[in-house]
């Protein structure tokens, strides 16, 4: 017989194994606290009820409808481990509407061409049109609506916009690192106008033999001539493209 | 299985060795020092000046991709500075030969690893 050791439960480990719920109750009260504040321009949120599912938040944006019951959101926080306060329910609670996808309207008005994986490979990169929204970047998907001249006028102004997004060019001995300090997913967005960026970086001084382009998405952008762009890119184990800047103009679109 | 690298297979294997700033610091006036001397033997100036490539190499890469050297970091309790400076054997073999360095660096890449 093993003797009951005082003083431990094995509730009380599982309780500190388990992360303390998210409640219903918590995220109805975030919803109605930032709702209000988020739902701004074409952004409708509302909190409908269903009798049988209980709450639901419906979002809706031009064509893009997003819903949720609440239960299913306070689950979803829990195994986020999102903290059990008023404070940080309605963080996530931004963070979700945050991430609700792009509408057509959207990326037409405000999108930014950047470069991103192909496929979860990580061996292969492509251009992509994003909407910022604060910190964070929501790649856009076109929806059923939008036709082959929509999507093409949308990437075009993508572009475009992309050339002109800005960075911060910095220049370590025989590298130059172009980054997005603001909102790191726009750092590939200078390579819409690679030969911008080259003027800049020779402007700052560096002049590179066969230049070479090193691009891991949502990190900066590594310029140098081929034999340094080989031993940097040869020598990280982190997943990474290297790109003769004459190939820059030839990447396609996701 | 192999353990060479996967690229070019007449690439030189590169090992890291852990520098603090200052380690870094004087590797690098240790070896421009080294090339200012009149009597440098050509292939010893090539490989040093691969030294100085590698040493902002190891700067950009921690800057590109912070999270590998900052989990090393992690574990072992090194200092925040502390970045690996990855050396093939001929360009540690030209430090060693033709630099002056101080002796706790020499000991520093001449050891496996502090």
């Amino acid at each position: 017989m093993t003797p009951e050791r005082p003083g431990r439960s094995r509730a009380g480990l599982l309780q500190r194994l388990r992360p303390e719920p998210v409640t219903v109750e918590q995220v109805r009260a975030a919803a109605a606290a930032v709702l209000p504040g988020l739902a701004t321009g074409g952004l409708r949120a509302a909190l409908l009820r269903d009798p049988a599912r209980g709450p639901v938040l419906v979002l809706a944006e031009d064509e893009r409808r997003v819903r949720t019951t609440l239960v299913d959101l306070a689950e979803d926080m829990t195994d986020a481990g999102v903290a059990p306060t008023a404070a940080g329910v309605a963080a996530a609670l931004t963070d979700w509407v945050g991430a609700r996808p792009v509408s057509d309207a959207a990326a037409a008005a405000s999108g930014v061409a950047v470069l991103d994986w192909t496929d979860a490979t990580r061996t292969a990169v492509g251009w992509q049109v994003v909407v910022r929204r604060g910190e964070r970047a929501v790649a856009w998907t076109p929806s059923d609506r939008a036709d082959a001249a929509v999507v093409a006028r949308t990437r075009t102004s993508a572009t475009a916009r992309a050339a002109d997004t800005g960075g911060v060019l910095r220049v370590e001995g025989p590298v130059a690192l172009w980054s997005h300090p603001g909102t790191p997913v726009l750092a590939s967005a200078v390579l819409a106008a690679p030969g911008r960026l080259l003027a800049r970086i020779a402007d700052a001084g560096l002049g590179l033999q066969e230049p070479h382009v090193v691009v891991t998405p949502v990190r900066p952008l590594a310029c140098a001539s081929a034999a340094v762009a080989t031993r940097l890119a040869g020598e990280t184990g982190e997943a990474c493209v290297r790109l003769p800047w004459a190939r820059i103009p030839d990447l396609r679109w996701l | 299985m192999s353990v060479l690298p996967a690229g070019d297979p007449t690439a030189a294997v590169l090992l890291p060795h852990w520098l603090s700033e200052d380690d870094r610091a004087q590797l690098a006036a240790a070896v421009r020092a080294a090339l200012a001397e009149p009597g440098v033997h050509p292939v010893t100036a090539v490989h040093l000046a691969d030294v100085l490539t590698e040493l902002h190499v190891a700067a950009v890469r921690d800057a590109v991709w912070p999270a590998p050297a900052a989990r090393v970091r992690r574990v072992t309790g090194w200092a925040d500075d502390v970045l690996p400076v990855r050396l093939s054997a001929a360009e540690l073999d030209s430090v060693l030969d033709a630099a002056v360095l101080p002796a706790a660096l020499r000991a520093a890449l001449g050891g496996r690893r502090p």
